[in-house]
């Protein structure tokens, strides 16, 4: 699921109130789990809110909503962007669209345009697994079909490298580039195989 | 005259504002905890 898909969905409670709306989606430089939302205000002239919404709330994220038990179960915003945060307080990358990905052998393949998230309504866990990058001429000249600015999707290893305005891949990433989003969880599992981490499904 | 000219004034203000509004609850994908920066020329 792309990220984009997610930010302004609304966030219901279970009681069909409609309480906010997805503004960011925060997640951990360490293993890319999805710590939660920050959140705006439904009416048209309501800006950004004090509260957020941890993952771990969530009681249910579908295509129309974002669903939460009732409004107890927002958090002050402080509480999702500590959850973001690395262990050690470091790594704050600050929002990732726009920034250009380069492998480990100082390759730009390109910019992140939308971020890909793996969940399962049935387990607890919500991951970065990819970015959707408009491709560099080097990234097109490689992939079929491709030319400079096209859209493709970059797997992520289990562990992410985020820093300043750059976000770091393996270069063995470019074998795994895929088009579409249909057959990229198969490619996230391989690329995570061949780095030897547990692959997960998309 | 001057009522199309305030009209106008108007409804610039009424769009500058909407503009504004819209940019405040753009979302993003932010790392690590920090709080969105803002880019020249990128999403925000």
């Amino acid at each position: 699921m792309r990220t984009s898909e997610v930010t302004a969905l609304p966030v219901v409670t279970l009681a069909g109130d409609d309480v906010a709306q997805v503004k960011d989606i925060a997640f951990s430089g360490d293993g890319g789990a999805v710590a939660g939302f920050t959140l705006a205000g439904r009416g048209l002239f309501s800006g950004p809110l004090k509260t957020g919404l941890l993952w771990s709330k969530v009681v249910g994220l579908g295509p129309d909503a974002v669903m939460i038990t009732d409004e107890s179960a927002l958090d002050p915003v402080d509480d999702v962007r500590g959850a973001a945060a690395s262990a050690d307080g470091s790594g704050s990358g600050g929002n990732v669209l726009g920034d250009q990905v380069l492998t480990d052998g100082g390759t730009d393949l390109g910019r992140v345009v939308d971020v890909i998230v793996q969940f399962d309504n049935g387990s607890s866990a919500c991951d970065v697994v990819g970015y959707e990058i408009e491709a560099s001429e080097h990234l097109a000249a490689k992939v079929s079909n491709a030319s400079n600015g096209t859209r493709l999707l970059v797997p992520l290893p289990d562990t992410l490298a985020v820093s300043g305005e750059h976000l770091m891949v393996p270069a063995s990433a470019e074998g795994f580039v895929s088009g579409d989003l249909a057959g990229f969880g198969a490619a996230v599992s391989a690329f995570r195989a061949q780095l030897g981490t547990p692959g997960e499904g998309v | 005259m001057w009522l199309v000219l305030v009209l106008v004034i108007a409804a610039a203000a009424v769009g500058g504002l909407l503009a504004l509004q819209a940019r405040r609850r753009r979302g993003g994908v932010i790392v690590g905890g920090a709080a969105p920066r803002r880019k020249s020329g990128g999403s925000s």
